[in-house]
């Protein structure tokens, strides 16, 4: 198909100046599947090209899946939409406890508690999946009940615990045996060990530093300690994100949800409440991105995100792990559905390309969508310096540290993150914080910055504070990551 | 291009008048900062013969709430409120049903009508309780969804917005609004009592169509009039904040100008550009009605404002319905565009229709039809209001008579937050007086009877059931006055 053809020869034509190892794309129009297609190098140094049944990292687009297991229980019977969390699973708590009285399973399922994402202690960190949730009881709200929508990974990962509690199966089993052996989605897995086993794979890609605009190396898979396989214990943030797959399989799921719940003949899932996951629940305040003209509305639905494209109703959800992005994207008027899977950390081809797509079944092709998004990622990495300097402010010259630095040295321990520990060593001090280790540099006063580029807190400032007798005894620190939420604080562990 | 679309809109109006049944109608379009229409079609006084004009009164009803939600961002800008504060922090003695939502619920939360209250109309419509009294009353009157769960629209969300607006100001709502909104905006001819439209001398009448819920024929019909409003001391009406205002095509040309802009004024900022913003800024979803499909999707309400996508436009609505007047005020700002319509006819889609057509000539999309579609969609309300009061005859359990003699329902009952209910005997028949309406009673079947005259907007049929007490007792009348799924029937008890 002519159609068809223009695409491949886009996407083959941007994937260089993307300069990222490969994407592979699944196009489902009508009901059929028109493309399902690798385009560049699963990996790199062996020279294997990615093609239609190549495993990626799916990421986030897996929350859709933990909201389509809820569905299938709200179907039986076992759940309701609007019954509160606590009938069903009395030891979730939140730190509010209004909000552990009355939140619902559409609640949770639609990131309107009130938390920020609060995500960096759960990234390495060394929780079980019912620890992650037991976690959100240490949570500080930074925003009253319901009244703001924020995305919260934990509140995902409660969700995927609910599907545990009440079907008496792992989150793992339920989603394999009700959903992926339904739909014959042969080829996808929850595990690391999986899909590193795998023969046809995709190895994790990024680029040296974040925010660089060109090059490439090879990374590593996030995979927790917890996970394991031969015992069937998956990630921990696993109803968040944990799943794995190929576009052939991926095409199956996007028909899957553009046909209501059916599969062939079959009504897996019952309509209205496949219409319950596709229709907005929530309403986002600012686009998640950056606004284009061609969007308007942005909401979320359960598990997936809901706004309009050039007038069409769009359901879509992207999904972004350490090496991986993808997208899912479908335009239900139009009996569309697109897939995008790379092996790159904050790809962004994935939506250039499947902006392109849409165009083209929408008779539009004005977009510009491949230098449009270069654009946008290069405009924003370039703010990235003075984004930072306005929250950390200006440093105040010519100060020096209040103590000595072997006085900072410790551990600093909160309820939500766990521990920073604090070390002396010939460069100075550094910051550990779940295996990640990064100098600190001095900013002013009491003020320290983490000085490491890669790191997940880069350029972030921490301040240490001393008690009424002038031992130091706590660090403050914005580990949210979100500017709303207020800076966590780290009290330090005394020895006994 | 300017001559083309207004021409064309006038011509399509004047026929569409004719064939809706409708006096008048007052218009105005707005373009990039300019006036392109501003005038009355038709006939504002029909028994006299009097062409509306472009400094014809029509009440906006409802259209009033942009206003109100604008007047509280007013005082946000002066730093007099905070948006994301509890409104019990402004107003001590601010009490609703439920504790939580007293100390939580902020002014955007009952802007953007996500604060749990149903409509409870018929605890203030025609009840003649002052805005104090109402305010008061909020602690009794039931909360039927959790907080920030569902869009219920609520004149009483806005009622609270009023308070607050007092509170937080020091002035009178009404004054508020008129010294610190309209005369800036220069909208000099609109009014905000009741008894100054009336007393106007420029002003549509309003009117209905013969018979309630159909679509045929025009007669005059009284102005709404709350028995709390007083002219003498200048009180206004009690939900003055929900739909007070009364516009012309001139003033209303203003108001779009300046809702499309980013809160300045003639070189004076009234509302700050994020609080502007906000004000639009989409907060809960709103199922739409079908007959808007697919042209326009993605229902939500902002603050005094719905928001939809409308053809891939941004559209920003709000529609107004007071007895005898209908109205809808449009922005399209992505086209620099407003309009705004309001017809002296009582509930009627045609200002919806003429404001989108207005929308689909500037886009220069011609296969809208919304005039036959939205006539279309008004007869089928219409006909399901009809079916669901007039014919519960239908669904009565036949040869089944009242349980006790008609004397025995007499009496006074009451609810907290509600106004009494009488039940008076006349003859050999029961009749109901409750909130200035009094009305015949006829039997359906046991201990259930059927309004035989309208209620305010609920026709008759409404279903009127009387309880009994263990000892045998009439004790309790109860009827459902509202569409809210978790409010259920109200219950009054006999005093």
């Amino acid at each position: 198909m002519n159609k068809v053809s223009g695409i491949r020869d886009q996407i083959i034509q941007e994937l260089p100046l993307w300069d990222q190892p490969s994407i592979s794309v699944g196009i489902v129009k009508d009901g059929k599947v028109v493309l399902a297609e690798g385009f560049g190098y699963a990996d790199v140094e062996k020279n294997e090209k990615a093609n239609q049944e190549t495993m990626y990292q799916i990421g986030s687009c897996s929350k859709a899946f933990t909201a389509a297991a809820v569905a299938l229980l709200v179907d039986q019977g076992k759940l309701q939409w609007d019954r509160p969390v606590q009938d069903y699973m009395p030891w979730l708590e939140f730190k509010d406890p209004f909000t552990t009285a009355h939140v619902t399973v559409r609640d949770l399922l639609c990131h309107r508690t009130g938390l920020p994402r609060h995500d960096a202690y759960w990234i390495n960190g060394p929780w079980t999946r019912r620890e992650m949730a037991e976690n959100l009881r240490n949570m500080e709200p930074a925003w009253s009940f319901r009244s703001h929508w924020c995305y919260q990974n934990t509140c995902y990962v409660a969700a995927g615990m609910l599907i545990e509690e009440v079907s008496g199966m792992s989150w793992e089993d339920f989603v394999r045996v009700n959903l992926l052996e339904p739909l014959e989605m042969t080829r996808t897995t929850f595990y690391v060990d999986a899909i590193r086993g795998d023969e046809n794979h995709a190895e994790p890609y990024s680029r040296l530093l974040p925010t660089d605009m060109k090059g490439y190396e090879k990374t590593s898979f996030l995979k927790s300690d917890r996970e394991d396989m031969e015992k069937g214990v998956g990630a921990p943030y696993g109803p968040a994100g944990s799943i794995m797959s190929t576009v052939t399989d991926m095409c199956k799921w996007v028909l899957f949800n553009l046909q209501e719940g059916k599969v062939g003949d079959r009504q897996l899932i019952s309509e209205e409440n496949m219409k319950e996951l596709h229709k907005p629940q929530m309403l986002l305040s600012e686009p998640l991105l950056v606004p284009f003209p061609e969007q308007d509305f942005y909401s979320y639905g359960l598990g997936w995100f809901i706004e309009t494209y050039r007038g069409h109703k769009m359901v879509e959800h992207g999904g972004n792990i350490d090496g991986f992005s993808a997208l899912v994207t479908m335009l239900p008027d139009m009996d569309l559905g697109v897939v995008c899977l790379t092996n790159f950390n904050n790809s962004f081809n994935t939506y250039a390309s499947t902006y392109e797509i849409l165009d083209a079944y929408l008779g539009e092709s004005n977009g510009e969508w491949h230098q449009r998004w270069r654009k946008i990622i290069g405009d924003m990495f370039a703010a990235n310096p003075e984004n930072m300097k306005a929250m950390n402010g200006e440093a105040v010259p010519g100060t020096t540290p209040s103590h000595p630095l072997k006085d900072f040295v410790g551990t600093y321990h909160n309820a939500c993150y766990g521990d920073i520990v604090i070390s002396e060593h010939e460069d100075g001090l550094h910051f550990l914080y779940n295996k990640e280790e990064s100098p600190l540099a001095h900013f002013h006063y009491d003020t320290f910055q983490i000085h490491n580029p890669k790191a997940l807190f880069a350029d972030m400032n921490l301040r240490f504070n001393t008690d009424r007798k002038g031992a130091v005894d706590g660090i403050e620190f914005g580990i949210t990551l979100d500017p709303a939420a207020k800076d966590e604080y780290f009290v330090r562990k005394r020895e006994a | 291009m300017k001559e083309e679309i207004t021409n064309k809109l006038r011509k399509r109006i004047e026929e569409q008048l004719k064939k809706w049944d409708v006096p008048s109608a007052s218009l105005c379009v707005v373009k990039d900062g300019e006036t392109w229409m501003a005038e009355g079609i038709g006939h504002r006084d029909l028994e006299q013969g009097i062409p509306a004009d472009q400094e014809t009164l029509y009440e906006i009803a409802s259209c009033t709430k942009a206003f109100t939600a604008a007047a509280v961002a007013v005082l946000a800008t002066e730093g007099k409120l905070d948006m994301d504060k509890p409104v019990a922090d402004y107003i001590p003695s601010f009490r609703l049903n439920d504790s939580y939502a007293t100390e939580h619920l902020t002014i955007r939360d009952f802007l953007s009508h996500r604060s749990g209250l149903p409509r409870h109309e018929y605890a203030w419509y025609g009840t003649g309780f002052s805005r104090e009294e109402l305010m008061g009353h909020l602690k009794d009157l039931r909360l039927s969804a959790p907080i920030r769960y569902q869009f219920q629209y609520s004149n009483f969300n806005y009622l609270i917005a009023g308070a607050l607006i007092e509170a937080t100001s020091g002035m009178k709502f009404e004054d508020f609004l008129m010294e610190r909104l309209l005369l800036p905006l220069g909208m000099t001819k609109s009014k905000v009592y009741i008894e100054d439209i009336r007393s106007a001398e420029n002003k549509a009448l309003p009117y209905d169509h013969t018979e309630e819920y159909t679509m045929e024929g025009i007669r005059r019909i009284d102005f709404y009039k709350s028995p709390a409003e007083n002219e003498e001391s200048r009180t206004g009406d009690p939900t003055a904040a929900a739909g007070c205002i009364s516009s012309c095509a001139e003033d209303m040309a203003r108001w779009m100008k300046f809702s499309l802009g980013d809160g300045e004024w003639e070189g004076k900022r009234l509302i700050r550009p994020d609080l502007m913003k906000l004000l639009f800024t989409p907060h809960m979803t709103v199922s739409d009605s079908e007959v808007y499909a697919p042209e326009r999707s993605m229902g939500s309400y902002a603050l005094g404002w719905q928001v939809y996508n409308y053809r891939g436009y941004t559209l920003r609505e709000h529609g107004g319905n007071i007895n005898g007047f209908t109205s809808e005020t449009v922005l399209v700002p992505e086209l620099g565009l407003g309009v705004f319509v309001s017809a002296n006819m009582n509930v009627t889609l045609l200002a919806d229709a003429i404001t989108l057509d207005a929308v689909d000539l500037f886009l220069g999309k011609e296969d809208g039809d919304w005039y036959s579609r939205l006539y279309k969609g008004n007869e089928e309300m219409f006909a399901s209001v009809r079916a669901f009061f007039a014919s519960p005859g239908e669904k009565a359990v036949p040869d089944t008579k009242p349980s006790h003699a008609l004397e025995d329902y007499v009496g006074e009952y009451e609810t907290p937050g509600y106004r009494r209910v009488l039940i008076e005997k006349t003859e050999d028949r029961l009749r109901i007086d409750f909130n200035s309406f009094v009305v015949g009673l006829r039997h359906h079947h046991y201990d259930t009877f059927a309004t035989e005259g309208s209620i305010g907007e609920l026709p008759a049929g409404l279903l009127v059931s009387f309880g009994t007490s263990p000892e045998g007792e009439i004790k309790t009348v109860s009827m459902k006055l509202g569409s809210e799924a978790g409010l259920g029937p109200i219950v009054f008890t006999r005093k």
